[in-house]
């Protein structure tokens, strides 16, 4: 399976090639095109490429095919024997990538063997 | 002054809070007042509750990654102190998710940052 580890809005999400990830929102048009070239991991049939920060070169296609919201949440703040009370709505705004493309590029990468030394102890 | 009468009122209030407080245990889903109490505490607990769910999540992702390290020849505090070295950014709620869906990445993040 490929799929890389992408940066967006503070929050890390990961990315499969034909799957959404949602994401805060951004503000573009739905059916809007872009990149992400914050790639922090990539991961391709078992070849792992890690980012120093972001893997150089590499990038992430979507599309936005989604602005919406999630389900309500009630604040309510509340202090007792204060007679403090505080009631509101909130509904935090999200935008759904569907992942188009994972583009790895040959420029510069830093390989890393994946043979599982993880049985050894 | 005149007397106010609330029949029609009180009830729409009541009815509003019992709603809410539907499926709680016993009379706090069918006593007025213990149910206002009941939804005061709830509501409350939910807003604090979505606050503490980030540190409980935070906790469950570092023992994950502990235990992963571990596998790895090395420990929770000495990848992240690698990982800060070698500039990898990758955080806590993904690496905790590789280690348990994709152990391979997960070895070779801790190859790259150099913990030992």
């Amino acid at each position: 399976m490929k799929y890389a580890i992408v940066q967006s809005g503070g929050k890390q999400y990961k990315a499969v090639e034909g799957a959404t990830i949602e994401v805060d929102r951004l503000p573009l048009e739905v059916g809007k095109k872009l990149d992400i070239s914050e790639v922090l991991l990539i991961s391709d049939k078992g070849k792992i490429t890690v980012g120093t920060p972001t893997v150089s070169g590499a990038k992430v296609s979507a599309t936005v095919v989604d602005q919406f919201k999630a389900p309500k949440i009630i604040v309510f703040k509340y202090k007792s024997r204060q007679r403090y009370r505080v009631k509101q709505g909130h509904r935090q705004q999200y935008t759904r990538l569907m992942i188009d493309k994972i583009t790895a590029k040959a420029a510069k990468k830093q390989e890393t063997e994946t043979k599982a030394e993880t049985l050894e102890e | 002054m005149a007397r106010v009468k609330t029949g029609f009122t009180r009830r729409q209030r009541h009815k509003k809070v019992l709603k809410l407080t539907k499926g709680q245990y016993g009379t706090r889903s069918k006593l007025y007042r213990r149910a206002n109490e009941a939804r005061l505490k709830s509501l409350w607990f939910a807003y604090r509750d979505r606050r503490n769910r980030k540190r409980d999540l935070r906790r469950l992702w570092i023992a994950r990654i502990n235990a992963a390290a571990r596998l790895n020849g090395t420990t929770y505090s000495r990848l992240i102190h690698a990982m800060r070295q070698t500039d990898i950014i990758i955080n806590r709620k993904m690496l905790a998710d590789m280690a348990v869906r994709d152990p391979d990445a997960f070895a070779a993040v801790v190859q790259q940052a150099g913990a030992k």
